[in-house]
This record gives structure tokens, sequence and C-alpha cells, in this order.
């Protein structure tokens, strides 16, 4: 039989695939295979089994069953992207069905659109907005001065102005601090 | 006012309206990544941007340590729903909280699937009034706390099926004339084809008992809170005039039997000695038609939620402070039930 993806080359991989009842059958040739990611895991591919609104909502189905997993990608997807805050992979994800922090929504952005099409139909929020709070505001602010002190950090030392790099980076440093204070937040 | 207890619009049909918002803080893994230090801090920091030094709001609401409950004392408040099945059986030692207005109407839960699941609950068909209740609160909490948000996808939460509104807006529907007529299956594949979930009445994994179905939106992102509202809402009056419909052809059709099987329910009810959940909730979902047709002139809605209310495994044990087996609570639940009823005066 011919790898239904190359046509050339005799398949070598045979997956079988049942979805809502539903059984279907793939074949592939070892290179073919390869680069579709197949080989480690087949769900790698397939995705893990489970629709997230397939089943049934009565008598113990429920809208999103977290042992179900997200559904099938239309191409191989990486599996070694991790979201730096967390340390969750987007494997994980996968599997579990859970972000691990908001930053993963970031890290994983890429990724995201079919997964929110398939489960939510839709991969933009119309709704209420969030009002950032005192504290966002803040972090805001904070963030926006470093970087305008980083700038000019950089420009100072380009012009070989030490004297105003040494009092930007003492700025810098104390900038920093203040914002990891635990108690800063409660103060103003 | 109490929402399980008292009626509202439409409540032949609509026992209750609940709607649930879901927050998360920025910087902090989602609870089912946190350790217990983390846990900690996320749960103190929340109470203390709720409560601040507002003395009227914490007259207002109650702080419940979860962790320092028993199983069943938690159990006894995910039988009223105040807080979920899953975080009254998620064990200790986890910092579950839950902020609970002291009317039963608000509920914050801390450190469930989300750092922040605020519901809100209003009796008979009131999905509006529950919404203004939960957006309060999130407002409190927003002002103060570094909400997870994001410009493209909404309110950031653990699962990308609350992402966006965060939002599940649902009602608890007592079915019986669907159901009797034979109808209900199709009614709930319908429903789950437009995109609704139904579901029983405990929520997630729980199956239908005493004809009671909990329909929700299912869409979170996407779509307004309003709209979510609006399109639930307006299903649910094609259904609340599909439910009565049945049940005026089903009296009309045969009136002895149904009258027969209301007041045989009513008796039993009335007489029994020993009563498991399962029949107490099957026969107080045939009182109600009953009373919504207007066969038990002498018995209230309210007695009847009432009775609801204590029924539970988990509520009668607490009610008698003690370990019991399933057949003494079979009899303690009997004896409830009859005493209430007698109190009624039905």
């Amino acid at each position: 039989m011919l790898c239904e993806r190359c046509q050339k080359q005799e398949a070598t991989i045979h997956v079988t695939q049942t979805r809502q009842g539903k059984t279907t059958e793939h074949h592939f040739c070892d290179s073919c295979a390869r680069e579709l990611g197949i080989g480690h895991s087949i769900t790698d591919y397939f995705g893990t089994i489970g629709n997230l609104f397939g089943s049934g909502m009565l008598g113990g189905g429920s809208a999103f069953n977290h042992t179900g997993g997200i559904p099938a990608f239309g191409a191989a997807v990486p599996r070694n992207i991790t979201c730096p805050r967390c340390g969750q992979t987007f494997e994980q994800f996968r599997h579990t069905g859970l972000f691990g922090c908001s930053q993963c929504y970031t890290a994983f952005a890429d990724l995201l659109d079919p997964v929110f099409r398939r489960v939510q139909g839709n991969t933009r929020h119309i709704g209420h907005k969030h009002e950032p709070s005192e504290a966002q505001l803040r972090a805001e602010r904070l963030s926006t001065r470093l970087s305008e002190l980083k700038h000019a950090l950089k420009l100072a030392v380009d012009e070989e102005n030490y004297e105003q790099a040494a009092r930007l980076r003492d700025e810098i440093r104390q900038l920093q601090q203040a914002g990891t204070q635990p108690d800063e937040r409660g103060k103003t | 006012m109490t929402w399980y207890i008292d009626q509202g619009p439409d409540s032949d049909v609509m026992i209750s309206s609940r709607v649930r918002l879901a927050r998360n803080l920025e910087q902090v893994p989602f609870p089912h990544r946190m350790d217990a230090q983390t846990a900690r801090k996320a749960a103190d920091e929340i109470v203390k941007a709720f409560f601040q030094d507002d003395t009227e709001r914490k007259r207002h609401y109650l702080l419940v340590d979860l962790d320092s409950l028993s199983l069943e004392d938690r159990l006894a408040l995910a039988e009223k729903r105040l807080i979920s099945e899953d975080l009254a059986k998620a064990g200790d030692g986890s910092f579950h909280r839950a902020m609970i207005s002291r009317d039963e109407s608000v509920s914050i839960m801390i450190n469930e699937e989300d750092h922040i699941r605020i519901q809100s609950m209003q009796p008979g068909l009131n999905l509006e009034q529950a919404f203004d209740g939960a957006k309060q609160a999130a407002s409190i909490l927003e002002r103060e706390l570094p909400v997870a948000y994001h410009e493209k996808y909404g309110y950031l939460t653990a699962c990308p099926t609350n992402t966006g509104t965060g939002m599940r807006a649902s009602v608890m529907a007592h079915l019986p004339g669907l159901a009797m007529g034979g109808r209900i299956k199709d009614t709930v594949d319908g429903l789950i084809k437009l995109g609704f979930a139904v579901r029983g009445h405990y929520g997630e994994h729980s199956k239908s008992q005493g004809n009671l179905f909990q329909i929700s939106n299912q869409l979170t992102l996407g779509i307004s809170e309003e709209d979510l509202i609006n399109d639930l809402k307006r299903m649910l009056q094609q259904l609340i005039e599909q439910e009565r419909g049945v049940r005026r052809e089903l009296y009309r059709r045969q009136p002895l039997l149904l009258e027969d099987r209301v007041m045989r329910a009513f008796a039993t009810l009335k007489s029994a000695r020993l009563m498991t959940h399962e029949e107490a909730t099957e026969l107080l979902s045939t009182v109600r038609l009953g009373m919504a047709l207007g066969l038990l002139p002498n018995l209230q809605p309210s007695d009847v939620n009432r009775i609801y209310a204590l029924i539970g495994p988990a509520s009668i044990q607490k009610a008698h402070g003690q370990a019991m087996t399933p057949a003494e609570r079979d009899s303690a639940r009997a004896t409830a039930v009859r005493d209430l009823l007698e109190r009624s005066g039905a």
C-alpha cells in the first residue's frame, strides 16, 4: 500500500483513529510520518481523542472533560513550546485541556486560534473590557519608565557619557527593587 | 429573601437563575499549578482585596475557610449550590475559601479551577439580576487586583471553554411535562444543537434527578455577556411555553391519571418512614407539577423549595451532627419531610 501523503513510498505506519464512533485508517511512509511528527506518539498528529462538544451533555457528559484534551490540528504541532512563566508545555496543555497561567496564552499564541475556533467557534473577545486595577496601572507605568531609562542608558553608553550612565543605572536598579517589593502595592 | 426558597418570574418552570464569572490573577499560576505557599498568598490577596476595610461588606459577607470544614459540611454547601461539587470534594490543605453573602445570593469561590469564581443566584428566571450581582462583586475585585486580561482573548481562564467573558449563565429548569410526555430527549438534544449545555441538578458531572435540568450557555468567546443572556433567555421563554403546553395537554387528556399520580406522591411524602434522596426528588417533582396545575391549593412552592434544600445526603448528615448509615439517613430524611409538610399545614 502506498503512503497516503506522498503517494510514492510504501506505507509502513498504519494509524487507526476512532472518533465519535467513526473509525478511520491512515497509512504513511516512514519519512512522511517523521515529517508529520508521528512516531513518538500517534496522538501528536491526530490530537488526543475526544471531542469537546461531541458527547451528550446529560448523564455524566460534561462540556469539557479534562481528560479529553484538545482536539486535533490540521498540521503537525511543535511539541517543545514552553511557557516561560509557569513552565507548562503546549503538549501538557493539549493533554490536560488547562492552561498553566495567564502567560501561557501569550506563549502559545501562534497555536491558539485553531483551539479557540474549535472550542468556541471564535477567536476574539467582544464582551466587557477589564479596566486595569491601580496595581496594574502602577506596574505599567513602572515598566514604561524602565524602558525609557534603559533606552537612555544605552544612548549614554554609546556617547561614552559614563557619569550619566552610572546615574541611570542606579535609578533603574532602584525602580526594579521598588517594583519587586511585596508591600509596595498596598502603600499608596 | 432566599433565592432557593422564594418564588421568582416563571417559577412554575424555572426554579432559579445563576450567573458565574471566572477571573484570575495575572502573575500567579492557575490553581492546578500552584504550590501551597502561592495558593495561600493568592487566597489572602483576594480576600483582602474584597473586604478591604469595608465594615458593611464584612457584615454582609461571611468568609468560609473550606479547608477547616469537614467533607460533609463542604458537601452540604455544595448541595445548597453555594460552592461547586468539585471544590467541596477537593480535600484539605489547598487554601480553598469562599466568601458567601449572608442572604446566600452571592458566593465567591477562591482557588477553584480559576483563582476567582463569582456566582450570583436569583429565584425564577431572572438572569439579568443575577448578572448584576456577579458584576458588582467582580468590579470590586477588579478594581483592586491585577486580573488576567488579554486584549484579544478577554478574561483569561484555566480552561479555554471559559475564556473571554468567563461567564456561564444558567437556569435550573423543572421539566416534568416534557419528561412525562416522552419529549425530554428530543428537547435536550435540540438545546445542545442550538449551542446550549444541559446537565443534571448538581452541575457538571451529575445526572438529572427529579426532572431538574441545568441549562446554560456553552460559549464564552466572541459574544458579549448581554447577548449571551438574551440568547439564553429567548430560548428559555420558548421552553417555558412548551413545558406549560405539554402539562396542560397531559392534564386535559388524562386528568384522573395525573391527579392520582400527584396525590400518591404527596401522600407518600407525608407518610413514608424511609426515603432515599432520589425518591424524594422524584416525588417532589410530581408534587411541584401538581401545584402548577392547581391540584394542591394548600401547599406553597416555598414549602417544596424548603424541603428540597434540606434533603441532600450531606445536609441530612449535617443536621444530625454525626456519621450516619444510608438507612439512618433515609429515615431522617423521611422524618424531616413529614415534619416540614406538617408545619406547612398542607
